[in-house]
């Protein structure tokens, strides 16, 4: 009998285990709407360009000189926004320059977006530099006013695999002092659905 | 799907850490040695049903429960992750614990009848992956918000064991006040993986005076994955055999039976009799220490690494191949280097008060049992950021010779209101146990930082 009675207290605390346990209104459908939205800061081109390593040698004072482009022409390996990653959580770039100019003379910075064989592709980027004050004194900043590159950009440079750079420098004399320096960021804007 | 949804919830959503508070000193069940085998037990002899005397699972999260980011309440799912990744601290953990008792058997010495043998072969898996907050909120923010904030690779920190554990202890009554007993373990590691005591940080740094706008500084990093048992199992998938499977379990069960890599431990306890009534109890679990010297593989990254952008003009001097540069700061090297790791060492203590002795003439015993006790339990589990702890009232209760109770209310880093409830039911020689704690938790097993159930069989004399 109290047997009986110890099998039938197992059996009503087990159900009231059962029927008292439960796992409220759970959804994990919800994970296909989960969407990483972080926002990543990274380094992107610098460079420096002091006018008096420049001036040729032998050249007098008070003289004006011009550099030859190659010089201020360059091309670096940059395949990020041309990637699949790129093209598929990336919601926009924005690309930031900053170019500090000591040099009393103003300058134009382009740069541009190019395929594995060289072809420009999309738009120039252009900086115009102000003027700056002359050697020793507080720099000129410009800063670009890039339109960020939206998805629909992204995609046109889908090919890009490099990107070309060159410092418009007009005719300088050699008494002329200072230096520019270009600093520069990209921020991306991820946008990825798991 | 609720019954199916709640049996999940009931296996899945249960304690955080392997504090058994309600098997701790039930001296009725023989499971009780094996958290302290200096328990003052009175069988003749104990044989648990193979593969069923002690069923053990575990799943538990501190910081946050399913129901903090799965709840279909309306709100963003995207909102409910950062508010919990807000909330969850870097010593926040996710752990699964699982054992499974083989073959557990006990018997009285026919030389000493003070002298109790017990011994038998559980299985076990143990994981716990702290999280990696500084990493997490990189991946879901971003840096932009953090600059000058330094993510530390001290935040990734996870070990997880999968093995067999032979043992064999004995029991002794000392004298009529005391009971001591050890339990001496041979551990039979299948696979195990840890990833601790990393070290260093990546910062993105503004830097006004710099060469460009930010430096991106990887700082004295040292990050590490040690792995025993996963190469092979590795080098079996390349092969892309049929019987893969096959040969996963035939490796497996080789290492299950001491075929993979060994180490010894201790457990020691004693019961101890201040007056006839008041006990304190104390043990030590898991002394021991696995030495990994086969298939082993560790994986260890080192250096330091700024990074500022391309430099332009770019010259033979400043080159743009980052990620190459990157390697070369920071190697990952292959290691084979054996290591010995300890496993996760648990103490136990409780002091007990027993009271109104009743001898309904049921029991074949000298010394009538006491029908009823309270006291207080300690736990400590040692983790590999810093130990856990736990504290517990009890209450005890011996319905009839068929049916004996315990009731706990624990208190511990995640929770206030743990209650917990054993029942163990003796016909004859015929036991069986069923313990569950959080019982509060249940009206929302999702919304429950832990809940843990035990259950299992015995034949006790």
């Amino acid at each position: 009998m109290k047997i009986k009675k110890t099998y039938a207290l197992l059996l009503f605390i087990g159900a009231i285990l059962m029927t008292a346990s439960c796992v409220k209104e759970l959804d994990f459908e919800q994970l296909d709407e989960v969407v990483l939205t972080p926002v990543f800061e990274a380094d992107f081109i610098y460079s420096e360009f002091d006018i008096e390593d420049n001036i040729p040698q032998g050249t007098p004072p008070n003289t004006e000189f011009t550099i030859p482009p190659e010089v201020l022409r360059d091309t670096i390996n940059y395949d990020l926004v041309g990637t699949d990653f790129a093209i598929d959580n990336l919601d926009r770039v924005e690309l930031t320059m900053e170019v500090r100019n000591t040099i009393p003379v103003a300058f134009t910075i382009q740069f541009q977006f190019l395929t594995q064989a060289g072809q420009p592709i999309g738009q120039l980027y252009n900086i115009e530099v102000l003027a700056g004050l002359g050697e020793g004194t507080e720099p000129v900043i410009s800063f670009s006013d890039f339109e960020p590159l939206n998805n629909a950009t992204l995609n046109e440079l889908a090919s890009a695999q490099k990107i070309a750079t060159e410092i418009i420098v007009p005719t300088l004399n050699s008494d002329l002092r200072g230096a520019l320096q270009i600093r520069s960021k990209a921020t991306y804007y991820v946008n990825y659905q798991l | 799907m609720r019954i199916l949804l709640c049996l999940l919830g009931l296996l899945g959503c249960s304690l955080y850490s392997q504090n058994k508070e309600t098997l701790y000193d039930f001296t009725d069940l023989p499971q009780s040695l094996m958290l302290n085998p200096g328990a003052d037990i009175n069988f003749k002899y104990h044989a648990g049903v193979p593969f069923l005397s002690q069923i053990h699972f575990n799943v538990g999260f501190k910081g946050a429960s399913i129901y903090d980011v799965f709840a279909d309440d309306g709100r963003d799912i995207n909102d409910k992750i950062e508010n919990t990744i807000n909330t969850l601290g870097s010593n926040d953990f996710f752990t699964l614990t699982q054992q499974l008792d083989l073959i557990n058997f006990g018997w009285r010495s026919k030389n000493d009848e003070n002298l109790y043998y017990s011994g038998g072969i559980y299985q076990e898996l143990d994981l716990i992956v702290y999280f990696p907050k500084d990493f997490a909120v990189l991946a879901y923010q971003g840096n932009q918000d953090f600059i000058n904030v330094p993510f530390r690779f001290s935040n990734i920190s996870a070990t997880g064991e999968f093995l067999t554990v032979y043992h064999f202890g004995y029991n002794k009554k000392v004298n009529k006040k005391l009971t001591f007993g050890a339990r001496a373990k041979l551990y039979s590691s299948i696979f195990n993986f840890r990833s601790t005591k990393n070290r260093g940080t990546f910062t993105t740094i503004e830097t006004p005076q710099g060469n460009n706008i930010y430096q991106h500084l990887i700082s004295d990093a040292d990050v590490s994955l040690q792995t025993a048992g996963y190469a092979s199992l590795r080098d079996i998938e390349s092969e892309d055999n049929s019987d893969g499977a096959k040969q996963v379990l035939n490796k497996f069960l080789g290492r299950a039976f001491l075929g993979g890599n060994l180490g010894v431990g201790v457990d020691i306890g004693f019961s101890y009799k201040l007056e006839d009534q008041l006990t304190v109890t104390g043990s030590m679990t898991d002394l021991g220490m696995i030495f990994y010297t086969k298939d082993v593989e560790t994986y260890r990254a080192r250096g330091s690494f700024a990074f500022e952008g391309i430099e332009t003009p770019i010259t033979d001097d400043n080159g743009q191949d980052v990620l190459d540069e990157l390697e070369e700061a920071i190697p990952i090297d292959t290691l084979n280097t054996s290591y010995a790791a300890l496993r996760p060492l648990k103490l136990n203590g409780s002091i007990k008060y027993s009271y109104n002795k009743y001898d309904d003439g049921t029991c074949d015993c000298n010394d009538p049992p006491y029908q009823d006790a309270f006291g207080l339990q300690i736990f400590t589990q040692f983790r590999p950021k810093r130990p856990q702890y736990a504290a517990s009232l009890f209450y005890y209760k011996r319905l009839s010779s068929f049916l004996r109770t315990k009731l706990t209310y624990t208190v511990d880093d995640y929770s206030y209101k743990n209650i917990g409830f054993l029942m163990s039911t003796h016909i004859n020689k015929i036991n069986f146990y069923i313990s569950a704690n959080n019982l509060l938790e249940y009206s929302n097993l999702a919304d429950a930082r832990g809940v843990s159930v035990q259950l299992g069989f015995n034949v006790i004399m």
